[in-house]
């Protein structure tokens, strides 16, 4: 079922004059941009310029204090959080196939875990899975579920860098066509993702 | 290995202090040695009323304490969601929490059948011991997974056995453990007030009618014995049963 009224002409979200403020800390002023449809978009900037909050707000986990998001139709989300967020007394596996619903996405799980190299932990509990394994799993999770946009923050964090390029060429390959919002403080890595790179610089927050 | 063998050795050290003691008294009416209790055990256990006392007091506490766990659960579980239903029952819980066992006990046989008492006393027992665990497990329930599971869409069932199952689980067991012990004590004790036939609190109260030292000590090993075996049952059966559960 396709979600997009007019993919080609009309962007997936439009982020219209958003503001949000902590206390006295604004972290987003007058923030706007468009994300078009199988789009990779990387939003770069200094810690503490919003980012992580701006995927907040995108996910519906945060209220912008004022501004606009316009969605074309209802987009299904997946993501990669700024922590793991796994369940650690689940299996690698578990983990996965708890976001996965019907059974033929469940068969392509124990795929995606070998392509990341995570075949041998797949009955691990991901508690007992070191700092890069279970960042593994979690953009695994994010993956194999069913989704029109994917939000990777900091995937490739805590990951040594034979690593890091394997799953960065294995991620592009199976975002392709794929509506992606990544934030990153390496370029490289969005340039490695072929992503168009949106600064959140000082004017934005 | 070598917890085990420092466990025998406590126990042994124990048994010792204990026989060394009664020999030191040798009164039976005052101490009777850790053999003489095992002779009357072995001499209790080949008779059917033995078996009966037991499986009628058992069968009471723990039905108490079924009931105790599943309506606390229940009650956590709405008081949870519901602020109104929580603050109604806060002073429930610290009430039934803070009244002396002796006095529920007395109160309760105004009320019902001497038969049916220790099921009551275990209950209350068990109650405010395992809402407040279970809402305190509720609670710590971690936000960052839930909402990881609004996200990406988890239904509600799923929530439940996956996140909410596995955060409570601690709360749930640490509380059982407390409270199966609190049932055991409050149960017996409530059995000797009111004197159910055939049951372990109509023995103790009987061996203490009639001096018989040897029979409070052997009632009370196994009222020890059972306790100890049913916890270790019932904890094993929830880690199986968790286990169960946390297969997608």
């Amino acid at each position: 079922m396709t979600l997009y009224l007019d993919s080609a002409a009309m962007p997936l979200l439009q982020i219209c004059s958003l503001n949000k403020s902590f206390g006295d800390r604004q972290v987003l002023r007058d923030f706007n941009c468009s994300i078009m449809a199988g789009e990779i978009v990387s939003f770069a900037g200094p810690s503490g310029h919003g980012k992580t909050t701006l995927l907040r707000i995108i996910m519906s986990l945060q209220e912008p204090d004022s501004g606009k998001l316009r969605w074309c139709g209802h987009p299904r989300i997946s993501a990669v959080f700024q922590e793991d967020r796994l369940c650690a007394n689940l299996s690698a596996l578990a983990n996965c196939l708890l976001v996965v619903s019907d059974e033929e996405r469940r068969s392509s799980v124990s795929e995606t875990l070998k392509q990341l190299g995570l075949a041998s932990h797949e009955q691990q509990p991901v508690g007992e899975l070191s700092g890069g394994q279970q960042r593994r799993v979690a953009l695994a999770r994010a993956l194999v579920s069913d989704y029109d946009l994917l939000i990777l923050d900091e995937p490739f964090k805590g990951l040594d860098p034979e690593t890091k390029d394997d799953v960065i060429a294995y991620t592009k390959a199976n975002v392709a066509n794929k509506t992606v919002i990544l934030v990153t403080h390496d370029k490289l890595e969005a340039k490695a993702m072929d992503a168009r790179i949106i600064e959140l610089t000082e004017s934005s927050s | 290995m070598r917890k085990t063998l420092q466990r025998l050795a406590v126990i042994a050290f124990w048994l010792m202090v204990w026989t060394a003691a009664s020999l030191c008294i040798a009164n039976d009416l005052i101490l009777v040695s850790p053999l003489r209790v095992l002779l009357r055990l072995s001499e209790l256990a080949i008779t059917v009323p033995f078996w009966l006392t037991i499986a009628q007091s058992f069968a009471r506490i723990i039905a108490g304490f079924a009931l105790g766990a599943l309506i606390a659960s229940m009650l956590a579980i709405l008081a949870s969601r519901f602020s109104l239903l929580f603050q109604l029952l806060e002073p429930l819980m610290l009430t039934v929490k803070s009244i002396p066992v002796a006095s529920f006990i007395i109160l309760v046989l105004i009320w019902i059948s001497p038969a049916n008492l220790a099921i009551i006393i275990s209950f209350l027992m068990v109650l405010p011991i395992l809402y407040t665990n279970v809402l305190k497990g509720i609670q710590n329930t971690d936000p960052q997974l839930l909402e990881m599971a609004a996200v990406f869409r988890i239904s509600k069932l799923r929530k439940l056995r996956y996140l909410y199952v596995a955060q409570v689980m601690p709360f749930f067991v640490s509380g059982c453990s407390i409270a199966l012990g609190m049932c055991w004590k409050a149960g017996v004790a409530a059995e000797i007030i009111g004197l159910p036939d055939d049951s372990l609190g109509e023995m103790l109260y009987n061996a203490k009618l009639y001096l018989n030292t040897a029979d409070i000590f052997t009632w009370t090993l196994v009222i020890i014995l059972i306790s100890l075996v049913f916890e270790k049952l019932f904890m094993l059966g929830i880690r199986l049963l968790q286990k169960r559960l946390e297969r997608i």
